[in-house]
């Protein structure tokens, strides 16, 4: 009776520790769907746009982007898109966030900080740019082509 | 991706339709090629009005209509106009067209301007610049034909682009660059057309004050006239599109195939019509946030509008746009590399003494391998189409003054050429990369110039009759370009 007990006992304590496997297996696989990977794609934060894409190893789905507005999180994108561009943003930070419909929580958040360049220096390439521009015309319409042959 | 509004059957069959249309064009344009001119320089007698459609045509690429509503959507109000300012890159080589024609009647390439103004060492130091440009161009043309393939009908990437590049290659190998203008016309017309009702829908369909209110509220430096980026962008773009103009093949050898005295109106006239086209492509992305679209990388955003915006009707219009857009730049920056290929590389430093239909052989297999080359490295998908462009904006720009400097004056060594080229491209790269892709051309622009500096200011070297080395012009009467050869037949093509 006793043995009969301790193998009950132990067939209990297995199939609670197979349950437990099972759960702490889909718990990882839930885990690590969960964790969207939110980065910077491509890189204009000096001119005021950034593109931010997303990847995680679960199904394609729909997934939701929120922007922190006013120190609320509001839905910037929902759909199937892995990637977003802003742009015309002013000198701040943006913050971020995303995740899979399919899957729990959402990604770590991601700051973006938009420094413009400062507009002397903008200004400094604009003047240079616009001399060496009068430059070429009087070179090309001061010495007009038909006014220049072998000879010359 | 976002479901896409026109079916993949639709497009395939709109691609079928148009390639096999481009082929038989090519093909019968192509039939009485006879002479290496005939193939590489279509005869040299290219008459006024296909001179400004394969001008236009050339220039109106994909990233005419791609590239400028990404640079809008990223940079603005400046964005749009600063890339409208790529006219004055044919505008102002109108005049340089028609000295080329006239001081180099036999010329063949800007390469044989470069080898025999600058010498060797500077011819190849552009070539090395002139050819990485030619395959940036192409790549960019290949990644924008996957790009908008996807983007409106769901139809893979790698497809698209792999259709694209299939198309325009088998066509430029069978006509050569008669094939080339020749589908350059049609394309002209299918552009023109196109963009006109385009701009008609657009003011149309969108309120002006939505997108104002709209980008005011969550955008305000895209309508900002002092976003600092913009305005660095504005004269860069202006010195990429002149270095792109003056240095690159695709333009040399349309001076060199024009009949004598057309070259000057017909790039002046491609200027002036392509200077709104721009415009009306840009525009539609400031649209993106009013219609609260996502767009989510930004070359993809004129597709993506024009589908949201106009349905089934603009997605099928903005297609057959940028398809004809694309596939007359793809055969023109294809042929004109391998020209470049055939007469600088191959003839010039392997097999001086090669026969004409060797050249012709060479020149076939050549295109084959450029649009084999093109499409591997348009696979990976490196980089926005934008991005992509404005890096060679550093190589380009460093030839503006070694070439202007070379055509009308006597004065500067090879040496000075040569330093120009190597210092600009080196500091314009550092410039893409320490402050970004909009300052690159300018910063290469600025370095080449003052290498030149003392050369515009030094003494008269050059004797002009040197790039005639094949008749040694040493007369008066040599300056008449009616009494060149190839210079006194009719307009034809």
């Amino acid at each position: 009776m006793a043995f009969n007990m301790f193998f009950n006992l132990r067939a209990i304590w297995a199939g609670r520790r197979l349950i437990l496997l099972v759960f702490l297996i889909c718990f990882q696989t839930q885990n690590a769907w969960s964790e969207v990977h939110l980065s910077i794609k491509d890189d204009g934060r000096s001119a005021g746009y950034v593109t931010l894409s997303w990847e995680n190893d679960a199904p394609p789905g729909i997934y939701l982007l929120q922007q922190m507005k006013n120190e609320k999180w509001v839905t910037i994108y929902q759909g199937r898109d892995t990637a977003s561009t802003f742009s015309g943003l002013s000198d701040n930070i943006y913050s971020f966030r995303v995740r899979n419909m399919a899957t729990e929580g959402w990604s770590e958040v991601l700051d973006v900080r938009i420094e413009h360049h400062s507009l002397a220096r903008a200004l400094g390439f604009f003047v240079v740019g616009m001399i060496l521009f009068f430059i070429l015309c009087a070179l090309i319409f001061l010495r007009p082509a038909h006014n220049i042959n072998y000879k010359d | 991706m976002d479901m896409p509004i026109l079916p993949s059957s639709l497009a395939w069959g709109i691609i079928a339709v148009f390639s096999v249309f481009w082929v038989l064009l090519a093909w019968w344009l192509g039939r009485n090629n006879n002479t290496l001119d005939d193939y590489m320089l279509a005869g040299r007698h290219v008459g006024f009005g296909f001179a400004v459609a394969t001008a236009m045509a050339t220039w109106v690429t994909s990233n005419t209509t791609m590239t400028a509503p990404q640079l809008t959507y990223q940079l603005g109000i400046w964005g749009m106009v600063g890339y409208s300012l790529g006219a004055v890159g044919l505008l102002l080589f109108a005049p340089l067209a028609e000295r080329i024609r006239a001081i180099m009647p036999h010329g063949m390439t800007s390469g044989d301007f470069i080898r025999l103004r600058w010498g060797k060492t500077t011819w190849r130091v552009f070539l090395v610049i002139s050819i990485f440009y030619s395959l940036g161009w192409l790549i960019s043309l290949g990644m924008a034909g996957g790009i908008l393939i996807e983007a409106l009908s769901g139809i893979p990437y790698l497809y698209g682009m792999t259709v694209i590049i299939v198309i325009c290659t088998l066509y430029t190998v069978y006509g050569g660059l008669k094939a080339v203008i020749g589908t350059d016309f049609v394309q002209t017309i299918l552009i023109m057309v196109g963009v006109v009702a385009l701009a008609i829908m657009i003011m149309d369909k969108i309120s002006f004050e939505d997108i104002h209110s709209r980008l005011a509220e969550e955008r305000p430096q895209l309508l900002n006239f002092l976003l600092p980026a913009s305005i660095m962008f504005l004269f860069n773009n202006l010195f990429f599109g002149v270095g792109e103009v003056f240095h690159s093949n695709v333009w040399w050898s349309r001076a060199f195939a024009f009949a004598p005295g057309i070259g000057k109106k017909a790039y002046a006239l491609a200027g002036l019509f392509w200077l709104p086209v721009p415009i009306v492509a840009g525009f539609i992305a400031l649209a993106a946030p009013a219609l609260n679209v996502n767009v989510p990388m930004p070359d993809m955003v004129a597709p993506l509008m024009a589908s949201n915006m106009f349905g089934l009707t603009g997605a099928i219009l903005v297609f057959v746009i940028v398809f004809a857009a694309l596939a007359s730049s793809l055969d023109s920056v294809l042929a004109a590399t391998s020209d470049l290929v055939v007469k600088d590389i191959y003839k010039g430093h392997f097999r001086k003494n090669a026969s004409e239909g060797e050249l012709r052989k060479a020149a076939v297999w050549t295109i084959l391998i450029i649009g084999l080359v093109t499409w591997l490295l348009s696979v990976p998908r490196l980089a926005t189409l934008g991005s992509l462009l404005h890096f060679t904006g550093a190589f380009v720009a460093s030839a503006i003054w070694p070439i202007v400097i070379g055509l009308l004056m006597r004065k500067g060594s090879g040496t000075q050429a040569t330093l120009a080229m190597v210092l600009g491209t080196g500091l314009g790269l550092f410039a893409y990369f320490e402050i970004g892709f909009y300052v690159a051309a300018l910063v290469s622009a600025i370095v080449s110039f003052l290498v030149m500096l003392p050369a515009m200011l030094g003494k008269d070297k050059y004797d002009w009759q040197d790039l005639n080395p094949e008749n040694n012009l040493k007369t008066t009467s040599d300056n008449n370009p009616g009494n060149n050869p190839g210079n006194n037949k009719e307009p034809q093509l």
